[in-house]
């Protein structure tokens, strides 16, 4: 095989920077890209919520500003506090059901709320400082 | 049966890749601080903004050994990147002890996309382009893949979109062994939990059961794998957590395979193995165990998808995403040999 000109990789500081990572998050809840993106999706679920009690469409909103990343900081929580964890992800599981289903408005409404409680909690977890409820 | 305790699930996709992506940050960071021009740094700010940003979704990739491979391609500004197809081009990079100086070139290949169950599968004109999640998501996937050194690697994805290449890179580890079952290997005769069994919790048989003992997806639990082998019935095992999963390519396959089963009849079993027993205690189930975690080494990635034919060997598996008509092809496939 022919060799390509590239600039080389440091394997040897992946070590050092995953272990950075992880003890880093373990020991101070969320770094940086944590804490912005548990701000980001606390945000997302907020515009969903408000849209849903608007009585507009939320599956957009929910999948578009929210539902990756509610992936990403329930795997964030799950390396500190899984009952945490836990709980978000069953709040999200509902709402992905509720909007498969098309449930009534104030019923998905409802879901969604205690969703956005969950992430605020998680939230919570990565960044103390979270401010409660959506402005 | 009982459960066994684990490390922490997944992440696999995610913590390898990602830190393995801070080493090539940090280098590109090097290269970029001799220039300390304000403009030109927010020049570079403004072109990582709308980066193209690849992401390994495979969960097992070993040497000398055919196999299918996926990525997920995004932008912070612009979207996922959805349909079309996109170039591969993979670099062996070396091992943790010993990183070649230069990268050395891998194979090629071409890879297609495939649509996560539920999402949009094909675009008007056919090319890739970015998409709202809420309008298409899924990853590029090439069949046959094959890689002939263990140790750490790259792809470097090309693609065409809206009439522009792109290219996206991302890092991943190649294994000297596999851990999960694989083609043709004889399927473990599992003895899964049904629900009524006195020594479960429902939601061990599926995370998503009420209070009340129900199970959303009975069709997916009426039958062992071990009874299905003995009976010599082709089987669809689907291991998955549909509440707990936190895959970035989550999606509904437990329903897709449910529906599969409620279409397909009882020429074939379909069973959903729950990947937890006690998520909040970390305590996998042993079903499940023996699937995707079978020497209890390394991180179970969630959900995979496995085929068994009527004599008992596994004839397809599937890690992470897998579509609806791949599914339906090898019910067909299975049935007809």
């Amino acid at each position: 095989m022919k060799t390509r000109s590239r600039p080389t990789v440091l394997l040897g500081g992946a070590v050092v920077i995953i272990a950075f990572s992880w003890v880093g998050l373990a020991l101070m809840g969320g770094g940086d890209v944590e804490r912005a993106r548990a701000s980001g999706v606390l945000a997302g679920m907020c515009e969903t919520l408000e849209v849903s009690s608007n009585g507009g469409d939320a599956q957009r909103p929910f999948y578009d500003e929210a539902h990756e990343d509610l992936h990403t900081l329930a795997a964030d929580v799950t390396e500190l506090d899984r009952a945490v964890a836990a709980r978000l992800l069953r709040a999200k599981e509902r709402v992905e059901s509720a909007l498969s289903a098309e449930f009534p408005d104030e019923q998905l409404t409802a879901m969604i709320q205690t969703l956005v409680d969950a992430t605020q909690e998680a939230a919570r977890v990565i960044d103390p400082s979270t401010e409660a409820g959506c402005s | 049966m009982t459960d066994t305790a684990r490390p922490s699930l997944p992440r696999r996709t995610g913590r390898r890749v990602i830190a393995l992506g801070l080493v090539v940050m940090f280098a590109a960071g090097a290269c970029a601080s001799d220039t300390d021009d304000a403009t030109a740094a927010e020049e570079r700010s403004q072109d990582a903004a709308t980066e193209l940003v690849a992401q390994v979704a495979s969960y097992e990739l070993v040497a000398d050994r055919d196999q299918r491979f996926i990525v997920g391609m995004f932008s912070n500004d612009d979207g996922v990147v959805s349909f079309g197809t996109a170039r591969l081009d993979f670099d062996y990079l070396g091992t943790e002890a010993d990183p070649l100086d230069e990268p050395r070139s891998g194979p090629s290949t071409t890879a297609s996309f495939l649509p996560i169950p539920g999402s949009t599968e094909i675009s008007e004109g056919g090319g890739a382009r970015f998409t709202s999640p809420s309008e298409a998501r899924g990853v590029y996937g090439a069949e046959s893949v094959r890689f002939d050194e263990p140790g750490f690697w790259e792809v470097e994805v090309t693609i065409d979109l809206d009439g522009a290449e792109k290219r996206a890179s991302a890092a991943f580890e190649v294994g000297d062994e596999q851990h999960v079952p694989v083609v043709g290997d004889p399927a473990p005769k599992t003895d899964n939990l049904l629900p009524g069994d006195p020594d479960a919790p429902v939601t061990a048989i599926d995370s998503r059961a009420d209070d009340d003992g129900s199970v959303p997806d009975p069709e997916l639990h009426q039958v062992t794998i071990d009874a299905a082998i003995a009976a010599g019935k082709p089987v669809m095992v689907v291991v998955s957590t549909p509440v707990f999963c936190v895959s970035q390519f989550c999606g509904p396959i437990t329903d897709t395979v449910q529906q599969l089963a409620q279409d397909t009849g009882d020429e074939m079993a379909f069973v959903h193995l729950e990947v937890w027993r006690d998520f909040e205690n970390n305590a996998i189930n042993r079903a499940a165990a023996e699937w995707i975690w079978p020497d209890q080494s390394g991180d179970p990635g969630e959900p995979w998808v496995f085929v068994i034919d009527a004599a008992g060997t596994i004839v397809q598996r599937w890690d992470n995403v897998v579509t609806e008509r791949d599914l339906e092809t090898a019910i067909r496939t299975v049935l007809e040999d």
